[in-house]
């Protein structure tokens, strides 16, 4: 004991090893894939469907959105009353979301309550009314909360940015706005449902303990013929990006005690070689605790409560952004720390401890990240909407494993360049 | 059932080893005994800003994070008005840099005035952008001093005011330290797939070493029952009328906390609760309402929080959620609805327990209050709840000399 050196760090090592488990596909009797990850130890189930119903093919504004909220608020069996007694009385856990691309049902439930609820779940998948009581609800609310979200200027940041990075032509920079509440169609509604939450589209992801007889329950409620839209073929229209031409843009909010930085441009999708490389090298700029920018503009400069970058990918694009809230008086100085940062990355190579660190981390982030059968389902959902498959990540923790310091130089030269990017800020 | 060991070193910090053979993680959390209640009255948000300190390099180690991160880990904190707790996941062949972090910055911290210094500023821009940049997020602000008039719950977390943190000085900071940071006033869990054995050896080699502090008796003086209903009227730059309703409630060790949270489950828990179905959906006086307790060790809030639709009067709103209350004191309800409740409450338990870090906080806090199997018990004390306690506590909380409300108004432009 009194030999204990404190200056010396215990020995470690890199994760190596990865239980990531493949998932086993079945098939419905109507050919709905279904992929199974059987890990859990517990006795629940989360249950994942994905349909192509994002706002990527909404004729206006808002559509996807609503009538992804809007299936459990009345069917033609069950009334919106109905459905949320039966989620609630049977302790189930029902996500709804739509993104750009994609829009998703996810059902969480203890096993032994699933009987009871796969009925409710099919009604709302199959036959939702958008009854006119509840879509009034809905839609007020949501105007409410959009106009209280209009005062935050994160929000108002986060909107601008996609507008001008993707174009207001373009399905990804259409944001909503409080117009899209006066000018919503509601009649669209129905079709917009039965063309894109229809049995041809569907794909189901179902992690946790998966037992044979859920599989079978699956079939019995959504494998059947009787959920398929006639001659639907979802076209497949390109869009081209018009971003904007002005590469700074200030929304003024007089009274607001900090400015939201937003900064960024598109990057490639998740599935182009770079994609792993540079996750590896937004996480040495902006992905964790110890990142450069946090180190620089919070723990050196006190500027900010957290700031970050991220790289996330959808279909047709990715995208790089970088995110901050910062006092209004030092906003500027933050985006000049922001450049420097920039600057570095693309001049000097990273040294060989902040490369090793990082590469520790992330590849400890992994191992998070796929820690249990829900995150499994995750990680393969992710990959199942770009077409690929679990090895997708064993391809990128190759990239994660063996990444050069040099490498890393020359993607902060490809895709790093400050004059490429736009810069959006509200506040004083 | 979540099994575990427990063993206390000759410092007194208590160690609780739970086995979880599923998962290649491990979960180490570290829960001290000091919040925001402990704090003195001109000396508020200390607790939360130390914990920022916590970060800043400990006595050998002169930076915390790094380490951590490039031995794959990952880890966080946060203070209540009851505690501080520290947590982080590490793969586990790494586990023994999780004790030499940890050890180090429990036995002695760096206490860098550069650190203070930045600190003081994050934790400044932390208050700007929860409190004060947000539309209604002062609201704690106002609410804590209307319900709370002697016990230290009337300050929130992130302290009364900015200047508070602003002051802090380096000689005071090391005081809060010595005081509270000590392993007789700490509680460690790891959580993982880990034998009780190994745990024992790391905790003597890492934490045994660090000498025992002061005892920490804590006397916190106890609200007296309020009398009479409290309001506080605001004016403030947002789009809609809110209103915010605070009734006092027992202690979090106390038998009724369960039925009184269960009432707040019956009001606003899922979109079936009755606030949401009778006001916003029915009533449509209410475009979001919930209702949901502090939980607090010391007697806590049961909160109940709406933003009201457009053109209703505040009254009208008030008086609305009142009968939802006045209800729940006239009618038992039904045994369908108790019988959701607890479904409910138990999938919230089954789903907690996928995860070691959620059950190495759970075992925490369960020893703070008096034992960690009490991590076991909380099943069967939902389910042991009747119909008839709910209305019992409805009757004694929902009274209008009980309440403190907060009118927040929009301002008229």
């Amino acid at each position: 004991m009194i030999n204990l050196n404190r200056k010396q760090k215990p020995g470690i090592t890199s994760v190596d090893s990865f239980n990531l488990i493949l998932p086993q596909k079945h098939v419905l009797d109507n050919g709905i894939p279904v992929y199974s990850i059987n890990s859990g130890i517990i006795d629940v189930v989360k249950i994942d469907m994905v349909f192509p119903a994002g706002s990527w093919y909404q004729p206006q504004r808002l559509v996807a959105h609503a009538v992804n909220s809007l299936m459990k608020e009345g069917t033609a069996t069950f009334s919106s009353g109905d459905i949320a007694e039966k989620l609630d009385f049977y302790g189930a856990f029902l996500e709804t979301g739509s993104s750009k691309d994609n829009a998703y049902l996810t059902l969480y439930s203890l096993n032994k309550h699933l009987p009871e609820l796969m009925p409710v779940l099919e009604e709302m998948i199959k036959h939702p009314l958008f009854p006119e009581h509840e879509t009034a609800v809905f839609l007020q609310r949501e105007r409410q909360n959009y106009i209280i979200n209009s005062q935050k200027v994160k929000y108002l940041v986060r909107r601008k940015f996609d507008e001008v990075v993707f174009g207001k032509t373009h399905p990804y920079g259409k944001i909503m706005n409080l117009d899209s509440f006066y000018q919503l169609d509601k009649s669209v509604f129905a079709d917009f449902h039965r063309r894109h939450y229809d049995a041809k589209h569907c794909r189901m992801i179902i992690s946790g303990k998966v037992e044979n007889t859920i599989i079978k329950l699956l079939n019995q409620h959504f494998g059947g013929n009787d959920w398929f839209t006639e001659d639907n073929n979802l076209a497949s229209v390109e869009y081209e990006m018009h971003p904007d031409a002005e590469h700074y843009h200030k929304i003024n909010m007089p009274d607001a005690v900090q400015s939201a930085i937003r900064m960024g441009k598109p990057w490639v999708t998740r599935t182009h070689p770079d994609y792993a490389g540079l996750q590896f090298l937004n996480t040495v700029f902006g992905g964790y605790f110890g990142s450069r920018l946090m180190a620089n503009i919070r723990e050196d400069k006190g500027y900010t409560y957290g700031i970050g970058s991220s790289y996330s990918s959808y279909l047709k694009t990715g995208v790089f952004r970088i995110v901050s809230e910062v006092g209004a008086d030092v906003a500027d100085n933050a985006v000049e720390e922001i450049k420097t940062e920039i600057n570095k990355l693309q001049q000097e190579t990273i040294k060989k401890k902040e490369l090793n660190l990082v590469r520790n981390y992330v590849l400890g982030s992994f191992l998070r990240g796929i820690d249990g059968p829900f995150e499994l389902g995750n990680r393969f959902r992710t990959v199942m909407e770009f077409g690929e498959d679990m090895d997708f990540y064993r391809r990128y923790l190759d990239v994660i494993r063996s990444i050069t310091a040099q490498q890393l130089l020359d993607l902060a030269q490809k895709y790093l360049n400050e004059e490429e990017m736009w810069l959006v800020m509200a506040g004083k | 059932m979540t099994q575990f060991d427990k063993f206390i070193l000759a410092n007194g910090l208590k160690v609780i080893v739970h086995r979880d053979t599923s998962t290649p993680i491990v979960a180490m959390n570290i829960l001290y005994n000091v919040g925001a209640r402990d704090e003195q009255p001109d000396k508020t948000g200390f607790a939360h800003l130390f914990e920022h300190l916590m970060f800043g390099g400990s006595a050998n180690i002169p930076d915390y994070d790094e380490p951590l991160e490039c031995a794959g880990g990952e880890n966080n904190a946060f203070t209540t008005n009851d505690i501080t707790n520290y947590y982080l996941t590490i793969p586990k062949p790494n586990l023994e840099t999780a004790f030499w972090l940890e050890s180090d910055r429990m036995l002695e911290l760096a206490f860098s005035p550069k650190s203070l210094r930045v600190q003081r500023d994050v934790v400044t821009e932390e208050f700007n952008e929860s409190h004060l940049n947000q539309p209604y997020g002062d609201v704690w602000l106002l609410l804590r001093p209307l319900a709370y008039k002697v016990h230290p719950y009337q300050w929130s977390t992130i302290g009364k005011e900015i200047s508070h943190i602003q002051n802090a000085k380096l000689n005071e900071v090391k005081a809060f330290y010595q005081k509270y940071y000590n392993p007789n006033n700490a509680i460690m869990v790891v959580a993982g797939d880990v034998e009780t054995e190994e745990i024992k050896q790391l905790s003597e080699k890492w934490f045994g070493p660090i000498p025992r502090g002061g005892e920490y008796l804590r006397n916190l003086p106890a609200e007296p029952p309020q009398t009479t209903k409290r309001t506080l009227t605001v004016e403030r730059n947002v789009p809609y009328d809110a209103i915010y309703l605070a009734y006092h409630m027992c202690s979090r060790s106390h038998a009724d906390y369960y039925p009184t949270d269960l009432l707040s489950e019956v009001l606003s828990d899922g979109d079936s609760s009755r606030l949401e179905q009778e006001l916003i959906k029915k009533q449509r006086l209410f475009s979001e309402i919930n209702a949901w307790i502090t939980g607090d060790i010391d007697e806590g809030l049961f909160i109940i929080s709406g933003k009201l639709v457009s053109g209703v009067a505040m009254d009208k709103a008030e008086a609305a959620i009142v009968w939802e209350l006045e209800k729940l004191q006239k009618e038992t309800i039904n045994k369908r609805e108790l019988q959701k409740v607890k479904n409910k409450m138990e999938s919230m338990i089954v789903f907690s327990e996928m995860k070691v870090l959620e059950k190495a906080i759970g075992l925490a806090y369960a020893e703070l209050m008096g034992d960690a199997s009490l991590y076991n018990e909380e099943m069967e004390h939902y389910m042991a709840v009747s119909a008839e306690d709910l209305r019992r506590i409805a009757q004694r909380i929902f009274i209008p000399e009980n309440c403190s409300a907060v009118y927040y108004l929009a301002k008229k432009s």
